[in-house]
């Protein structure tokens, strides 16, 4: 093929600017502004690596935001100020922030290997080029920690965002009723104004915003070297296997150890015997759960693409089948974090929902407490669909030239992405649905023990979150089927593999 | 099919920032011929494929296959236009390597709109004449001349009326370029296309119909005496 270059930003740099050859002569160092310039340079694949590292950042940046000024100030923002305001559950709430925030981090640095391999190619460039392997590591730091100020940034126009809305809206407060003998119950939520609280007071306190300024680029730091060691330039990268799986045979025993755990907590719900799963089972439960999903979900998504495949007169199906079976590890990898999220949002609902049906209970405080908690599950599963973007997107990523191929032997624009989405979507929706439900039994027959009252699942509740995750998977998943076809691009194959 | 040249390509200029790569470029490509492009690196023999492909779009120019014009620009249109009259050869093969051989071939008649089992039966039937066992293999365990003879049999899948070949056997040993090259040259013969080969290989070149040079932007007629197919 030709070696023609148009205006194609893909192709990387070194053949338009010689960088850093001169300046690493003697001592093997880039210079700092050739690093720079190397880490935001590479092309839209590093721009869009660095976008999905910023986002997951900026949301961690919010926690630490909202976690730093919730220490400093408690009565700051008015959100439960009843819960905040109790020193006691104070470090607890900070824990919970500090949790969901892991997460968001450990997304991040997933997504510091989008394009891992094009990347290696491009830093095994430098190498050749005379730059040490410090000078690597140096490039992809800069990058790293561009992504953390991104996200910091990112975060920072989020709580304003926040805090403006609960300025403009107020905050989430029980609608109670009174009754006789001077106590009252919960009857509903509304939105109550915001006492004190100034769109003008946009901005969290100097201190929050210095702690997130320096933990987030630091640990996106940490991730990208740890990413780095798998594309380090000279490092030989074994291709993925692309061998089919066979899973059901391993899956089955779990799906199974699964399904009859189901069948007896069911089983204890209907005959009154709640009392009995106390909280050694419903852990156990999850941990099944858990692994029979995961597993049951790549099985079960494998098994129905073997079927599927020979059978189907559509080519975005037949490639979403053979995809699956290829690759039957790659998106429930990636949905991991959003399944354990919304498992764990089922344990939360199912727990509240038993906790609030018992007797003798501060209906109040338990209301706000479940009502945080469910607030940090959005956010949670938030970050999971960033995950499973994130794993999309590299999917994507590492098959370009096979989807500029398929499109110039007559495919639609877009056709290997949409069978891309449609194999992250296969294995991991249902495995949502499921997780919800699972989570919410498990939950409620736990804390039915300690609260002595019979477990009560929202079953209404729950299948509501199921379907509104698929909903928030579906949307997320609409960029990458866009930059999927932006991805498909002629300059591929004018480029010899 | 009307009785026209397969494909016909007139006045095209394309230029990449100030650089020109294609200065009224004209061809004409006859049924059941071949016709091979040759030309140094940078002269813009792939932008012309990809221009005949309608993935890249002239400054200036019109291109027909079979009398239809390629419609730059409609995304739908121009893909229509390769599913049903143009075939296409790359370096690497690019196929995709979850599908079995016959799937792979298979997949251009699906998007052409056949039935799986029509498309598979004619999958199998291209395959077997280009001598590459249809199996359930990965196409990653095939060698690299097998490869390329799927991805021609992936090319004749929909009966193109024009079959463009870009370095076909560029990553080839000369045995298996040599097997490649008489699956492919003998193709204009036995179906009625016209076949643009573009390559950087005299032997590969010597065996079209027509040899052209790219040359400043311009299609020139090579004559090379003793050098006969």
């Amino acid at each position: 093929m030709t070696g023609q270059s148009s205006s194609g930003p893909e192709q990387p740099t070194l053949s338009t600017r010689s960088v850093g050859v001169g300046r690493m002569g003697g001592s093997g160092r880039l210079g700092g502004r050739d690093a720079w310039w190397l880490a935001v340079r590479g092309g839209h694949l590093d721009g869009l690596r660095i976008a999905l590292t910023a986002a997951a950042s900026s949301i961690a940046a919010l926690l630490v935001l909202v976690g730093g000024d919730i220490a400093r100030r408690p009565t700051y923002l008015p959100y439960l100020p009843g819960l905040l305001t109790d020193r006691g559950l104070l470090p607890g709430v900070l824990l919970a922030l500090a949790l969901t925030c892991l997460p968001a981090l450990a997304v991040a640095g997933f997504a510091t290997r989008v394009g891992a391999a094009r990347r290696s190619a491009r830093l095994r460039t430098y190498r050749l080029s005379g730059a040490s392997t410090a000078d690597v590591r140096r490039v992809l730091g800069i990058e790293g920690a561009l992504a953390g100020l991104l996200g910091v940034v990112g975060g920072l126009v989020l709580y304003a965002v926040l805090v403006g809305v609960i300025a403009e809206f107020g905050s989430p407060a029980p609608l109670r009723r009174d009754l006789v003998g001077g106590s009252s119950e919960i009857v509903g939520w509304h939105l109550a104004p915001a006492v004190g609280l100034r769109v003008a007071d946009l901005l969290p306190h100097a201190w929050a915003i210095a702690v997130a300024a320096v933990v987030v680029p630091v640990a996106v730091l940490a991730a990208a070297h740890l990413a780095a060691r798998s594309v380090d330039a000279l490092t030989h990268a074994d291709p993925p296997s692309r061998r089919p799986v066979r899973l059901a045979g391993r899956a089955l025993p779990l799906l199974l150890a699964g399904g009859v755990l189901a069948v007896v907590l069911v089983a204890w719900i209907a005959d009154g015997r709640a009392n009995a799963a106390g909280l050694p089972v419903g852990a156990l439960s999850v941990v099944l759960v858990v692994t029979g999903l995961l597993d049951a979900g790549e099985a079960a998504a494998s098994s129905l693409a073997d079927i599927v495949a020979p059978r189907t007169s559509r080519a975005t199906v037949l490639l979403a089948a053979r995809h699956v079976q290829a690759t039957p590890r790659a998106m429930t990898r990636s949905g991991r974090f959003l399944v354990i999220a919304c498992l764990v949002g089922g344990i939360a609902a199912g727990a509240g929902s038993t906790t609030l049906a018992a007797r003798d209970v501060d209906v109040e405080f338990f209301s706000q407490s479940y009502a945080l908690v469910g607030v940090l599950i959005a956010i949670a599963v938030g970050v999971g669909a960033l995950a499973l973007l994130v794993g999309v997107v590299e999917v994507i990523v590492t098959r370009r030239r096979l989807a500029s191929a398929t499109r110039a032997v007559g495919a639609p624009p877009g056709a290997v992405g949409r069978a891309v989405v449609l194999a992250a979507i296969a294995p991991v929706a249902p495995a949502v649905v499921l997780a919800w439900l699972a989570g919410a039994v498990a939950g409620g027959s736990s804390m039915s023990r300690g609260m002595g009252s019979p477990v009560s699942v929202p079953w209404g509740w729950i299948v509501v979150c199921g379907l509104v995750t698929v909903l928030l998977l579906a949307l997320l998943l609409t960029p990458a089927f866009v930059a999927s076809r932006r991805m498909a691009r002629v300059t591929e194959l004018r480029t010899a593999a | 099919m009307t009785s026209g040249p397969a494909a016909r390509v007139a006045g095209l200029s394309l230029r990449f920032a100030d650089r020109v790569v294609l200065d009224g470029a004209d061809l004409v490509v006859e049924r059941a011929s071949s016709v091979a492009v040759t030309g140094g690196s940078g002269s813009g023999k792939s932008s012309l494929l990809l221009c005949l492909l309608g993935l890249l779009r002239p400054d200036a120019g019109a291109i027909e296959i079979d009398g239809s014009p390629v419609a730059f620009g409609r995304a739908g249109a121009s893909a229509r236009l390769r599913r049903e009259k143009v075939g296409a050869v790359f370096q690497d093969g690019s196929l995709l390597p979850e599908l079995s051989p016959r799937e792979n071939v298979a997949l251009a008649g699906m998007l052409a709109g056949l039935p799986a089992a029509e498309a598979a039966t004619r999958a199998e039937e291209l395959l077997d004449r280009l001598g590459v066992p249809a199996g359930s293999r990965s196409v990653d365990e095939f060698s690299g001349g097998e490869q390329q003879r799927i991805a021609v049999a992936r090319a004749l899948m929909n009966r193109p009326v024009l079959l463009l070949a870009d370095e076909p056997t560029g990553s080839l040993d000369p045995a298996t370029r040599n097997q490649v090259c008489d699956a492919l040259f003998a193709l204009p013969g036995e179906l009625g296309c016209g076949l643009v080969v573009v390559t950087h290989d005299p032997a590969v070149a010597a065996r079209a119909d027509r040899r052209l040079r790219l040359v400043d932007g311009c299609l020139v007629e090579e004559v090379v005496a003793g050098m006969g197919r």
